[in-house]
């Protein structure tokens, strides 16, 4: 099945748009901020200028009209403030307040239209600090008056009112965006924990709920949730129950049909050789039928299951020493370092995995060749070989699954076997936290392996 | 009683096992009475006084604990109780409510002849003595008498074969196996919960304080023991 491809996180989209609003909104309202200080507040010094250098230009044109007059010496006077310089142009010549300026320091313009006469007013900068240039022609003394106003403090205020709504822009942006994560983390978080309960449940966690979940948007979701799991429980409990039930109702038919054909096999003799025939048949499926009403029941209670009623220690070299010493033509090595190993663990069940691998080589594969017991690190092995054509890789997991009908399966028939052997070893073997798996043998048959946690000793 | 062919009692509300088993234990030699409840069962004890009861669990009316329970109160006589379901806690009710051993539905004939033989059998081994002491536990297996202390203790036949077992090795730590062995004609596969159910109904007869005995002691990880 194709999916359309992901699109990025829903936290992390609510994430940016948060973000971007917040930038947004903080960037118009400082920039906004910045240009209305900015303008008032020169146009406020602009005005001061004006009004000064006029004042100036009044009282300088007065000392001019005297023809003694000291230039340098009213300059002095007229700029004692420090953060003012005074330019005059008389008779021809420049004369300035300050070495630091001269007649360059003034715009070209600005000197040419204060001498043609008419007052001017400019920004210049002299050696880069801002300046406000104020010219002021003079006519009744053939003069000008040039003042320049230092705006630094003007500039600096401004750089740092520029720098703190940045800042404050930033700021503003990164909140928007924490905003957004929270609100993101929030407004998913019953999201997540539907995907935590849902995961859990396809784990098979049947205590699974979400009646945590308070939020009244999530009242529908939670309490069908919560339906869904406790049908889905119920469901897999009366199946489980059911197999159990019907295994247990099979067995009293059973008895009586075992003990009656007991009956009838002590009377062998007096039957007609087709009788005997038919008697044979009879107690071959009827130990078949018996075993898959146990396997079924067994199946039944693993499915039910998922640990192991009060383990008890058994000493697995043992246990598969007595079921596999009677078997003609097997080879058993135990490796002595497993010999006093203990499996904590379910007897019956153990004995039966060991059977049903024995079973299985018998019917499927002629037989088995070799039963191995070794210890892996904290772990013992067990492995049964077969002289069979070994498990094609493409059924290996499917050997372990219910009434599987494999090519293995088909080949000498049905055997008598239940199809459920395997299936039985696997659920047991989980149960008792180990695994089991078939490989090739080394000399050609199936290997079956079965790994099972040993008791720390 | 001697010479005379052996009873039982089976106790089971199908009629078709009942019937099958009449079959199957007659061929057997055994003299076959029935009772298809509890009620009915306890009354048929007290009128046949059989060798041997086999108890169907599952019963309409009283259960079958109940009538292991109501049986012990008048007799010793050897209980196999029959489990459809083989599961811990029917066995081990079963076998606290006084039943001597248990077998699974369905069971073969060989099978359950074998476990009826096992109960069946003399109190005490062949060629072991009569008389054993142990401490202050006296054995009179002729008799089937058993006292402790000087006082006298009625026990179960599986109960006096089992304390017999133990007393006549004073000393000796009996595993669980050996003993399924020894007292109930179980190989390797039986169950050892059997044993662990038999010494708790033992240690409730013979010891003052069940849960710290002084004569019948666990050695753990290994079995019981009798001390002389």
């Amino acid at each position: 099945m194709r999916r359309p491809p992901l699109r990025p996180t829903l936290a992390l989209r609510i994430t940016v748009s948060f973000a971007l609003g917040a930038l947004l909104v903080s960037s118009a309202v400082a920039v906004g901020a910045y240009v209305i200080t900015a303008r008032l507040t020169e146009q406020e010094q602009q005005r001061t200028a004006m009004r000064q250098a006029y004042v100036n230009a009044s009282l300088a044109r007065a000392r001019l009209r005297d023809p003694q007059a000291d230039l340098p010496t009213i300059l002095g006077q007229l700029t004692s403030g420090s953060s003012t310089r005074a330019v005059i142009y008389s008779a021809g010549r420049w004369y300035s307040s300050s070495l630091l300026v001269s007649r360059d320091a003034l715009p070209q313009q600005v000197r040419e239209q204060a001498l043609a006469g008419t007052p001017v007013r400019a920004w210049t900068r002299v050696d880069r600090s801002p300046q406000i240039v104020v010219g002021v022609p003079l006519p009744a003394v053939d003069s000008a008056f040039f003042q320049l106003f230092d705006v630094s403090p003007l500039e600096r205020t401004l750089n740092t009112l520029r720098n703190v709504l940045v800042a404050t822009a930033a700021a503003a942006t990164a909140a928007g965006a924490g905003t957004g994560w929270w609100a993101s983390r929030r407004l998913t978080a019953p999201l997540r924990a539907v995907s935590a309960a849902a995961r859990r449940l396809a784990g098979g966690d049947f205590d699974v709920t979400l009646s945590e979940q308070r939020d009244v948007e999530l009242a529908d979701l939670v309490a069908s949730f919560d339906s869904m799991v406790a049908a889905l429980r119920s469901r897999l409990e009366r199946d489980a129950r059911f197999a159990g039930d019907v295994s247990h109702e099979l067995r009293s038919p059973l008895t009586t049909l075992r003990t009656s054909l007991s009956v009838l096999q002590a009377r062998r003799e007096e039957l007609s050789s087709r009788g005997r025939d038919a008697l044979d048949l009879l107690a071959g499926e009827l130990d078949r039928f018996e075993r898959l009403v146990d396997d079924l029941l067994d199946i039944s209670r693993a499915d039910a299951a998922d640990r192991l009623e009060d383990p008890e220690p058994v000493r697995i070299a043992q246990l598969v020493r007595t079921l596999v010493d009677p078997v003609p033509g097997c080879r058993l090595v135990i490796d002595p370092a497993v010999e006093d190993g203990v499996v904590l663990g379910d007897k019956r069940r153990l004995e039966q995995v060991v059977r049903n691998l024995l079973d299985n080589a018998d019917r499927h594969a002629d037989g088995v060749t070799a039963v191995v017991v070794r210890k892996d690190e904290d772990q013992v092995e067990v492995r049964v070989d077969d002289a069979g054509p070994g498990v094609p890789a493409e059924e290996r997991e499917l050997v372990f699954d219910r009434f599987t009908r494999g090519r293995r399966a088909g080949r000498r028939g049905s055997a008598g076997g239940t199809g459920l052997g395997l299936a039985l070893v696997r659920e047991h073997v989980r149960l008792h936290g180990g695994s089991a798996q078939v490989t090739d043998a080394p000399d050609g048959g199936a290997r079956f392996t079965v790994r099972l946690p040993l008791r720390p000793s | 009683m001697a010479g005379m062919a052996p009873s039982v009692l089976v106790v089971d509300d199908d009629d078709g096992i009942r019937s099958s088993l009449r079959l199957a234990l007659e061929d057997q030699g055994y003299r076959v009475h029935e009772a298809v409840d509890g009620e009915s069962a306890v009354e048929e004890l007290r009128a046949t006084a059989p060798d041997v009861v086999i108890l169907d669990l599952m019963l309409p009316g009283i259960d079958g604990f109940e009538c292991c329970r109501r049986m012990r109160r008048t007799s010793d006589v050897p209980v196999l109780i029959v489990s459809a379901r083989g599961d811990s806690h029917d066995v081990v009710a079963g076998l606290e409510a006084g039943a001597d051993d248990y077998i699974r539905k369905p069971y073969d004939v060989p099978e359950l002849a074998a476990r009826l033989r096992a109960l069946r059998r003399r109190l005490r081994p062949a060629d072991e003595p009569d008389r054993v002491v142990a401490a202050d536990i006296v054995i009179d297996a002729n008799r089937g008498e058993v006292s402790v202390a000087g006082r006298p203790v009625q026990l179960t036949k599986t109960e006096f074969r089992l304390l017999y077992e133990l007393a006549s090795h004073p000393g000796r730590v009996f595993s669980r196996e050996i003993l399924l062995e020894r007292v109930w004609d179980y190989g390797y596969l039986g169950d050892a919960r059997i044993v662990d159910v038999h010494i708790g109904r033992l240690r409730a007869k013979i010891e003052q304080d069940t849960t710290n005995p002084s004569r019948l002691v666990t050695v753990r990880g290994f079995g019981y023991k009798i001390d002389g």
